[in-house]
């Protein structure tokens, strides 16, 4: 008996001891519940080690686009590490035409879970200095029961705790991933991220990341990066007229925006209206700043082309 | 062995050097201002920061490779990093942790100790290691 509450004393000294700097969590502020309580992710088991694929699998298929665990699993799968990286899904994930949108937020997540997105989430299941790492995906929550729906690689959906599922997020440094098919934007988002995000998509997929800068130009219209980049994907397009209007969108606002008068610039050169692209080269050189270079070869094109005109030679 | 690795990294850099070429090759003559450029360090000089994310890429590749990634898929999983990404993830790919979930049994596997201590955080809520307790 004594032996007893001796262990367990011992044995909770050594919780507190462990667990003193996250014994408190920050209040949660859930979202409107979900309509149905949980979203109906198929459920993908995983190979050993693989819950890294097994999740973004078990996303996309719910988006409606059945990619295949063999096909995943040597897109994202680190076989020395036996586990996955981060990256390795953003990547996979772009390579499939999805957007790819880091959260450190829990009350963002549970925001995409309620509007239908499941989440992928890095969770440490295990202790700091015993870890369990695991990818999971969550699929809904109940605010007043106080729970979380899961499902994984290994698991089919089940209701944990919510302050576990925090706890084990928050041990895995609150990482939280939510893939997007072309066109959708996240619920809680920014511009800034947003133009980084579709970067990094346009570089694996040109053509997903077509809808997605639309609507993100539809949604802040007045955003110089965004417009100036859209401007870029649309010429890259073959659709010179579109991307001038998009250049010429910036500049009614930003007038001295320098990527949008030296991109304008090389487009009337390439369109040959060399005299309108003059006068934006010599715009954009007006202005002091860190593509100064760029907007003078740009000038000096300009002016050759001047001196020696293509139909007289 | 140290050969063919040194030959594999030779490989990977003159393939990202290739593809770095494409990038900033000027598309009609005159050069313009890549859409990756508008997200760098505005006081940095943008070709400068383009030209340090080779270099990370280099650095992830290689410890990619290392990893057991073939060196196709080391480029393909590269190339779809953004230069802000493959920059920091250069610095981190050694202290990232790798999801992988090895499953309850490396857990059990471990001593007693370790077995009774998850066992009982798990109860407490705090981790989430065991399947059989209920959270």
């Amino acid at each position: 008996m004594i032996l007893r509450s001796v262990v367990s004393a011992v044995l909770i000294g050594a919780a507190l001891l462990l667990f003193g700097g996250c014994a408190s969590l920050p209040p949660l502020t859930y979202p409107p519940p979900a309509a149905p309580p949980c979203l109906a992710v198929p459920y993908i088991p995983q190979d050993d080690f693989q819950c890294g694929p097994a999740a973004v699998a078990m996303v996309m298929a719910y988006g409606g686009e059945s990619v295949p665990l063999p096909t995943l699993a040597p897109e994202i799968y680190s076989p020395a590490l036996r586990g996955s990286l981060q990256p390795a899904l953003i990547a996979a994930g772009r390579r499939h035409g999805w957007l790819a949108w880091e959260i450190s937020d829990f009350a963002a997540i549970l925001q995409e879970v309620a509007a239908g997105r499941p989440v992928i989430i890095l969770q440490n299941r295990g202790l700091s200095w015993k870890p369990v790492w695991h990818y999971a995906v969550v699929v809904g929550f109940d605010a007043a029961k106080g729970l979380t729906c899961l499902t994984s690689g290994r698991e089919e959906q089940r209701a944990v705790a919510t302050r576990t599922v925090l706890r084990t997020w928050e041990r895995g440094g609150r990482w939280g991933l939510l893939l997007l098919p072309p066109g959708a934007l996240p619920v809680v988002v920014d511009p800034d991220r947003l133009l980084a995000a579709l970067i990094g998509l346009e570089r694996s997929d040109v053509v997903a990341a077509r809808p997605g800068y639309a609507a993100a130009v539809a949604r802040w219209p007045d955003h110089a990066g965004l417009s100036t980049a859209y401007g870029n994907l649309l010429r890259k397009a073959g659709e010179p007229a579109a991307a001038e209007a998009a250049y010429r969108a910036v500049l009614a606002k930003e007038p001295r925006h320098v990527p949008a008068l030296n991109n304008l610039a090389d487009l009337l050169l390439e369109l040959g209206r060399l005299d309108e692209a003059y006068a934006a080269a010599v715009a954009a050189v007006a202005v002091d700043s860190p593509y100064r270079s760029t907007a003078a070869a740009t000038l000096r094109e300009i002016e050759r082309a001047q001196a020696h005109p293509p139909d007289h030679p | 062995m140290q050969l063919s690795n040194l030959f594999h990294k030779t490989a990977l850099f003159l393939v990202l050097l290739m593809s770095f070429h494409t990038i900033v090759a000027p598309l009609a003559g005159a050069a313009l201002i890549e859409t990756e450029t508008l997200v760098s360090t505005q006081e940095v000089d943008a070709s400068r920061d383009r030209l340090a994310a080779l270099l990370a890429r280099e650095d992830v590749g290689a410890a990619l490779q290392e990893h057991g990634v073939s060196t196709q898929e080391v480029l393909l999983r590269v190339n779809s990093l953004t230069d802000q990404e493959v920059m920091r993830l250069a610095q981190q790919i050694d202290v990232l942790p790798a999801g992988a979930d090895g499953g309850v049994g490396s857990v059990v596997g471990a001593i007693l100790f370790i077995f009774l201590v998850l066992l009982f955080t798990d109860l407490l809520g705090l981790t989430d290691v065991y399947p059989f307790v209920r959270k």
